[in-house]
């Protein structure tokens, strides 16, 4: 993100921290979190962005885990930290600053952001995105009849599955291939 | 340098709320955390068990007296209608109860309730895909069924269908036919036109996945005359009128991607999906449906 002026005719988006406390299993705090997130009720739906965005349906996980099963494959599962914060936003998004993080001297400047943030309108389109182009990059081919789902064949690794849900991803094959997947993408 | 920064949750264990427990004799994919959680919140941690989710021959009207909180009976539909994910024997009643959204009765929130008290005795029932042996021809069999004019304020019928591939439930629904059928045979083929559609889209589904090639999808229907109607390009009297839209069973059929068969109305697991069972009858065909409580495993 940049800090510009804001452009006449634009508004800027509010954003405000979320604060979370994690707690293990046992209660005990281990530890704080906290969240930048835009305040995406501000935007206004259907004139500066698309918001829909696939997942796989519980028919086709459920597919997944059967035919998993009958082979004998393993199945593992991962999970993307962060996700929507990799989205690459296609419209002029601006924000205000953080409360608490204005810079001196340029309180009345506004952020121009690159990525999605928590709260915006389209940050789960634009992740869903960046993910399907990646995927298309490494050669997994999303299936026709079901947009949560890709593919990968090649002749050395057999044949790879993954289900996407946002930032949750499962994924198997018919030779262990996967297991390398799932250490990190 | 890696694209994502990523959390590798090895063996699936937990995704989307869903829990996978695997055993000797298989995997089991239930959602017992989830079931407790719903009794949690709505109050019913210590209530009575209750052998089935509905009453045998329960009938339900919006025309009902008396009013609920229509908020807190949507939040408690939409939570049941999550734990389904894992349920095709609640499919039926939230099914059924999920109706009611609009105006909700006191005899709603009753009934909903029941599935509150069926739910507490079955927490730890789930989906079970057992271990299968190597190399072993796994067949996807479609079971559809349809009550008819089960719905006593517009006579529609309730048509269900479940697919099971290798013994376990991978699709099911449960939903009220579009339009009233004139008689049990063609709420069946209706049923079974639904249920082609989805049999359909599952084939291409597993075409495309390239696992396991799937030629043809055996349907089962208990209703002669719905086979007779499907195979045969007759329209007599009795059958000119229904729409075209359900034809496309018909036509799959004789494009050969279906087979129907009869099967007895014993085996007939997809009445679940359609009635109110007898005791006796639910548990059977909930066995049979290929679902399993955790505790069974160890």
């Amino acid at each position: 993100m940049v800090i510009v002026e804001l452009p006449q005719g634009k508004k800027a988006i509010g954003v405000k921290w979320v604060y979370k406390l994690k707690l293990n299993p046992e209660g005990e705090i281990v530890r704080y979190k906290a969240k930048l997130v835009a305040k995406g009720f501000l935007q206004r739906e259907g004139v500066d962005f698309e918001v829909y965005a696939p997942v796989a349906r519980v028919e086709t996980i459920r597919l997944v885990v059967a035919l998993a099963n009958i082979n004998n494959w393993s199945i593992h599962q991962m999970v993307v930290k962060y996700a929507f914060l990799n989205g690459p936003l296609n419209e002029e998004v601006f924000v205000t600053q953080p409360p608490g993080f204005d810079v001196k001297n340029h309180e009345s400047k506004v952020y121009r952001l690159w990525k999605a943030l928590y709260g915006l309108k389209q940050a789960p389109r634009a992740w869903n995105k960046r993910i399907d182009g990646f995927l298309n990059q490494i050669g997994f081919i999303k299936c026709v009849s079901e947009h949560g789902v890709y593919v990968r064949k090649d002749n050395s690794e057999g044949v790879i599955i993954l289900c996407l849900y946002v930032d949750d991803l499962l994924i198997t094959s018919n030779s262990e291939a996967h297991k390398v997947y799932s250490r990190g993408i | 340098m890696k694209e994502f920064d990523m959390t590798d949750l090895g063996q699936i264990s937990y995704f989307l709320g869903i829990e996978f427990h695997r055993s000797s004799r298989g995997l089991l994919m239930h959602q017992r955390r989830y079931a407790a959680e719903i009794l949690k919140k709505f109050d019913m941690e210590n209530c009575n068990h209750a052998v089935t989710p509905a009453e045998t021959r329960l009938q339900l009207s919006k025309y009902d007296e008396g009013d609920v909180d229509p908020t807190q009976y949507r939040r408690l539909i939409g939570s049941l209608r999550y734990l389904c994910y894992t349920r095709p024997d609640l499919a039926y009643s939230v099914g059924i109860v999920s109706r009611f959204m609009a105006r909700p009765k006191v005899s709603h929130l009753t009934a909903t309730k029941r599935i509150l008290r069926y739910i507490r005795g079955t927490m730890d029932y789930g989906i079970m895909f057992p271990s299968a042996d190597q190399g072993k021809k796994c067949r996807l069999i479609g079971y559809t069924d349809s009550n008819w004019c089960g719905d006593i304020d517009d006579r529609k019928s309730t048509a269900g269908y479940i697919f099971s591939l290798g013994g376990s439930p991978v699709s099911w629904c449960s939903r009220k036919e579009p339009v009233v059928a004139l008689s049990s045979c063609e709420a069946e083929y209706i049923a079974a036109s639904l249920c082609a559609c989805q049999a359909v889209w599952l084939m291409n589904l597993m075409d495309e996945i390239g696992s396991e090639k799937c030629e043809v999808v055996t349907l089962r229907i208990d209703n002669i005359s719905a086979i007779n109607l499907a195979k045969n390009p007759i329209a007599h009297g009795k059958s000119k009128h229904i729409e075209m839209r359900f034809h496309y069973l018909r036509e799959q059929v004789s494009r050969g991607k279906l087979k129907l068969e009869h099967c007895r109305s014993e085996a007939q697991v997809a009445d679940i999906l359609t009635k109110a069972v007898k005791i006796e009858v639910f548990l059977k065909l909930r066995g049979l449906m290929g679902m399993e409580s955790l505790v069974n495993l160890n």
